[in-house]
């Protein structure tokens, strides 16, 4: 076990994507909620003790309301393949303008394991994403940002922590309600907290403003105008470049120079812009996070498992199991060693410090 | 070093400029207070020294602001931040990393200082303010002082020579407070910094200013002098410097210390009198409004309150005191009904608040929070009257009347988001007192509060007392405690400490004495106004 | 899995039996709807089926029947809903890219003499008595009107007669079979790939009788013998081992932290 430090941001985020993309290539429930719990025992054995290091269970219940949503919109909207008939609800015709649409009608146990496949699925990617924050907030992401880029960051971050603030003063919003005498339930209270809230988001977002400008926040640094314009024209230019060759990838009515050359002239403006940015550095960094063994291991050990679903796909239907028919969804054992391998960073990645490891070391010390 | 040169700032959709022609020079090496009335202008001015007025904020600037040669007119904030360090009201807003290393490193990364340098220099101020022990922890989990500490830390790595605070102590318990003024006057001292403080509570600050910029608002001109200059005349000031104005002594002192060496002569004085009968009279006290009995509560693991048994009569000040973190706020949430108890049992004119509806405890007990903007969520003035003389069901105008009482011209169209603190607190307790509740609770009411408006809250919280009102007044403020409270309550980990009459307690404790009561040790007197009455009787005004 | 849709199939089965003869009278509520099949872009061939089904049914649910009456097979379906494949054509894919366009099976409605493209939605829209639907597969299509329609024509001439002491079949020549079809419940008349019709050929026609549907050759929803269903609910309940293991796991590292 090495020593306690945090790990660069980059491994744990390159780990949370890779189990997001496998939860994409995959409606497969068994592996799905594989990756979830996975992702759950890496967050527990290794998270921080900042306040952002509780958002993964917020991000399970926000998978548990998609999921939801999804199974209703089923019952209400789905398409209604003919099936193992559950139950009925009532049917409305629509007009013809509308015939691509159906309300109502039985409801099948085809469709409904179908919507909770999809609904899953979703959920799974929402626990990666909730995983990624937990490990490193967004701050950290954020100071390993290229220099080009971290104004952008910047703005995300910011707008990363409107959600929690905002859940934090909407609840001391609607207790201030009894104080007036109305009640803090129901959705009138919802609803009348939201200006309060917005305000006050507002304020500590012009608070926060104020207090990184006074500190530099933005400086020009030794780029002239000239150089900064370039560099930002490069990162726009290599960011819309790579959106159309993605487009181009998926569609396949696209004309052959919408895809790799639109990716390929997009990959090459954004490193020419990190390459122009970085050496007029305005930025410094403090201590920057190494990249040593135990990065590699939690990104390798990611790839690792994205690898064996994309040979498990190769290798058979298991990875998405029919729903109509309905059958048994038949486990990988490629999957599910791979899942397995990246747990691996439970026990690799050093564990970060927290208050007890820093006493004890200074108890030592002293 | 900091020299304001004609300088007139009118913010935008404003009728008139809320600085007009303020001209002063700061020397350097000097710590600066500047003081005046809550929306006289005093954070303008704070602003303005680093060009967040009007950069920021918006509105128009006239005249020149020059700090160590550089004009803010020529230079952002940004360019700035190696000259001057801003910290403002709430460190925790501004906070922009987890970790308290990586606060501190912020500017110098934003600054492209080398690696080498930002480690050396993050470790001098890890020592300079004592931040050592909690260099690995993570910001949320500071206490108020240490996170007022960290943010001066973090904007001192830069570099600067002038430093600017905008009430820095305000929302810090006596002890955490002393370690700020502390740092600051160690870093004026040591280091030759020029340190700019915005304070209400003068008394603690006032020893160690070296020079006062009084903004007395309304387009006034601005005072500028020693202190014992500006507050020969000035109507805003420290009870000793009051003390010292009532006995005539010259030069005026501005510590306590500084007092006592020239109280000799009123002691004596004041030792022939009988004091008892120029104390404040205990108000007749009434019956038994509310009642604790075994009261425990908790947050997750964390228990606030450990059997609390207490109970507050009609006409009755109980002022509530203890560090920051005792249970102060958790224990007016239970009287209040917004928490329910984990065991023992809360009891407010005989009925559980937590179990009454929203419109029924309303008119039981009231609480006016310590962030009074989040009772307030409408868009005018004229709109939350209005809404609450709805809620309580009470004729119209009552809201308003009872404002104007407390608070006097405010602007029926302005947003309260608008108003001073003062002026929002005013209208918080108007709304609060309109359904007219036996038990009023306030918590941290003297925040951002002027001498002025603390003077216009005693007065209506010793008339809410004298009407049968039981009032429950959560602070740190020794002054207003010993002005207006007959009994006090002290917490201390979540347990009553302490629970007497306020004299008792107040007058002998080191951290809890007014500043008349240390001067005069050991007579019995806790404010001016009792000394004066004392004076006054034996005939002794003006004495000399 | 297995005995559900073996469930289903009886019930649809047992309706059958019930159901009135396409060319004899009608009970209540019954209707009589035909469909047409166009696989001839996939090998198969374009067949006509009449069907009494009760009013009221979808046009998917017609499919269904067919399908079951006929023995092809049940219809599959992707997870969007798309109609994959009709008496297992294509054997496998899914409306997937070809030269620019797509595979899929296109949806027609007869309307006196032509065919309309369906832009309504077969599992909605609700079949009256005399109604004629039809399914072509296309290669490469667009999904538009312009897609190519099935090659039958649609006709009243594809319903059997109702007169009474009429033979209830279609005329046809003797060298074709050589015996007298007997009355059978539905009629399917197949064409050959090659020929398109403006009017039914009766020389050219071959008539088939249906046999009584045995209950195991349909139950080709559950076509895995019971064994390895077995082994699959064993891998499920492992892996639901090790995510209880996990999940234990990381409750008891949380409560210890605390």
């Amino acid at each position: 076990m090495t020593a306690p430090r945090m790990l660069h941001p980059g491994a744990w985020w390159l780990w949370a994507v890779a189990l997001a993309a496998c939860a994409l290539r995959t409606t497969n429930p068994v592996l799905l909620s594989l990756i979830i719990a996975v992702a759950g025992w890496v967050v527990v054995s290794r998270r921080t003790d900042v306040p952002w290091s509780r958002s993964f269970a917020s991000f399970l219940r926000l998978g548990l309301i998609v999921v939801v949503f999804r199974v209703v919109f089923q019952i209400l909207f789905g398409v209604r393949v003919p099936g193992t008939t559950l139950f009925s609800i009532p049917e409305v015709t629509l007009p013809s303008w509308a015939a691509g649409v159906s309300l109502g009608g039985p409801v099948t146990l085809e469709s409904l394991m179908a919507a909770l496949y999809q609904g899953l699925r979703l959920a799974t990617v929402l626990a990666c994403f909730g995983a990624a924050t937990s490990l490193c907030s967004p701050y950290r992401m954020l100071r390993a940002l290229p220099t080009v880029l971290y104004e952008a960051g910047v703005a995300v971050t910011v707008a990363f922590t409107f959600a929690p603030q905002a859940i934090v003063a909407s609840r001391q919003v609607r207790e201030a309600r009894r104080l007036r005498g109305r009640s803090d339930r129901g959705l009138r209270a919802w609803s009348a907290s939201a200006l309060p809230v917005l305000e006050g988001a507002l304020d500590r977002a012009v608070a926060l403003a104020a207090s990184m400008d006074s500190r530099g926040y933005g400086r020009r640094g030794g780029a002239s105008v000239s150089q900064r314009r370039r560099s930002v024209g490069l990162v726009l230019l290599g960011l819309v470049a790579l959106t159309i060759g993605s487009y181009g990838l998926l569609d396949p009515a696209a004309p052959a120079a919408f895809r790799l050359p639109a990716l390929a002239v997009g990959v090459i403006a954004l490193v020419g812009s990190l390459v122009a940015g970085g050496r007029s550095a305005e930025r410094t960094r403090y201590r920057p996070d190494p990249w040593v063994k135990p990065e590699w291991i939690v990104s390798v050990a990611g790839i690792v498992a994205f690898a064996s679903f994309v040979f498990a796909d190769r290798m058979g239907d298991a990875l998405n199991p029919s729903t109509n028919p309905l059958e048994v969804p038949a486990v990988p054992v490629v999957a599910v060693l791979g899942l397995l391998i990246a747990t691996l960073p439970a026990w690799f990645a050093p564990p970060p410090p927290t208050l007890a490891a820093v006493s004890t070391s200074m108890a030592v010390a002293a | 070093m900091i020299r304001f040169e004609h300088v007139t700032i009118t913010y935008p959709d404003a009728t008139a400029p809320t600085l007009v022609d303020v001209s002063f020079e700061v020397p350097e090496g000097e710590l600066c207070l500047v003081v005046g009335v809550t929306g006289s202008g005093k954070s303008t001015l704070l602003r303005a020294v680093n060009g967040l007025v009007p950069r920021f904020s918006g509105g128009v600037l006239a005249g020149s602001v020059v700090i160590n040669g550089k004009s803010t007119a020529d230079l952002p904030p940004r360019d700035l931040a190696d000259v001057v360090g801003v910290v403002g009201q709430d460190p925790a807003a501004g906070f922009v990393t987890d970790y308290v290393e990586d606060e501190l490193a912020y500017a110098m990364e934003n600054l492209g200082v080398a690696p080498e340098v930002m480690r050396r220099r993050v470790e001098d101020i890890l020592d300079l303010l004592g931040l050592h022990e909690i260099r690995h922890r993570p910001l949320a989990s500071l206490s108020g002082g240490q996170q007022q500490r960290v943010a001066i830390g973090s904007v001192l790595t830069a570099g600067p020579r002038v430093l600017v605070l905008d009430e820095p102590t305000s929302a810090l318990d006596p002890a955490a407070a002393e370690e700020v003024l502390a740092a600051l006057t160690r870093l004026v001292h040591d280091l030759g910094i020029t340190v700019l403080i915005a304070e209400h509570r003068l008394e603690r600050v006032v020893q160690y200013a070296d020079r006062i910029v009084m903004v007395p608002g309304d387009g006034r001109p601005v005072v500028v002098g020693t202190p014992a200059e500006v507050f020969g005349q000035s109507s805003v000031a420290p009870p000793v410097v009051e003390l010292g104005r009532l006995a005539g002594w010259s030069p005026l002192p501005l510590s306590v210390r500084d007092a006592r060496r020239l109280a000799g002569p009123l002691r004596e004085r004041l030792a022939e009198v009988e004091l008892s009968a120029f104390r404040r009279t205990s108000r007749v006290v009434g019956d038994v409004v509310a009642i604790t009995d075994g009261l425990q509560a908790s947050y997750g693991p964390i228990t606030a309150l450990r059997g609390i048994e207490l109970q507050f009569r009609a006409g009755e000040v109980v002022a509530l005191m203890g560090r920051n973190g005792a249970g102060k706020s958790t224990l007016l949430n239970h009287l209040v009904g917004l928490r329910e108890p984990a065991s023992g049992t809360v009891r407010v004119m005989g009925a559980e608040p937590h179990r009454l509806s929203a419109h029924d405890v309303v008119r039981v007990a009231g609480l006016v929070p310590q962030d009074s903007g989040v009772l307030l969520y409408h868009d005018t003035v004229a709109a939350e009257c209005s809404a609450s003389d709805r809620d309580a069901g009470l004729d119209s105008g009552t809201t308003r009347s009872v404002l104007d009482q407390i608070v006097p011209d405010v602007n029926p169209t302005a947003h309260p988001r608008d108003l001073s603190e003062g002026q929002r607190l005013g209208l918080a307790l108007s709304i609060v007192l309109a359904s007219e509740p036996p038990l009023l609770l306030l918590d941290e009411p003297t925040r951002g509060l002027d001498y002025g408006a603390k003077q216009r809250l005693v007065e209506l919280l010793s008339r809410l007392a004298d009407e049968g009102h039981a009032v429950v007044i959560a602070t740190h403020d020794v002054e207003v405690v010993a002005a207006v409270a007959d009994r006090c309550v002290v917490l201390a980990e979540g347990e009553v400490v302490s629970d007497g009459p306020a004299r008792d307690v107040v007058i002998h404790s080191p951290v809890f004495a007014p500043q008349v009561a240390k001067v005069l040790a050991p007579l019995p007197l806790l404010t001016v106004h009792e000394v004066e009455l004392a004076l006054a009787a034996v005939g002794d005004l003006p004495f000399s | 899995m297995g005995v559900i849709a073996l469930a289903g199939l009886i019930v649809t089965t047992s309706g059958r039996a019930e159901a009135s003869s396409c060319s004899g009278p009608l009970s209540g509520g019954e209707i009589r709807v035909v469909v047409v099949v166009d696989s001839s872009d996939l090998g198969g061939g374009a067949s006509a089926t009449c069907l009494v089904v009760p009013a009221g049914t979808t046009g998917s649910q017609l499919l269904a029947r067919r399908s079951a009456e006929l023995g092809t097979g049940s219809v599959r379906y992707g997870s969007s809903g798309l109609l994959c494949a009709i008496d297992g054509l294509p054997a496998a894919g899914c409306g997937d890219h070809n030269a620019g366009g797509f595979d899929y099976w296109g949806y027609f409605i007869g309307r006196s003499g032509s065919w309309v493209f369906g832009n309504i939605n077969p599992f909605t829209r609700r079949l009256s008595d005399g109604d004629i639907e039809g399914w072509r597969y296309v290669r490469g299509g667009t999904g538009s009107a312009q897609d190519p329609a099935p090659r039958i024509v649609p006709s009243q001439s594809l319903f059997p007669s109702l007169r009474p002491g009429e033979p209830a079949f279609v005329e046809q020549p003797a060298a074709a079979s050589g015996t007298v079809p007997s009355l059978s419940s539905s009629m399917t008349i197949d064409v050959s790939p090659e020929q398109t019709f403006d009017s039914l050929d009766v020389a050219s026609i071959a008539t088939t009788t249906l046999e009584p549907i045995a209950v195991e050759g349909v139950a080709l929803a559950s076509s895995r013998t019971s064994d390895s269903n077995l082994g699959r609910w064993f891998a499920i309940a492992a892996v639901f081992v090790l995510i209880a293991m996990m999940t234990g796991g990381a409750w008891i590292q949380t409560r210890r932290s605390q």
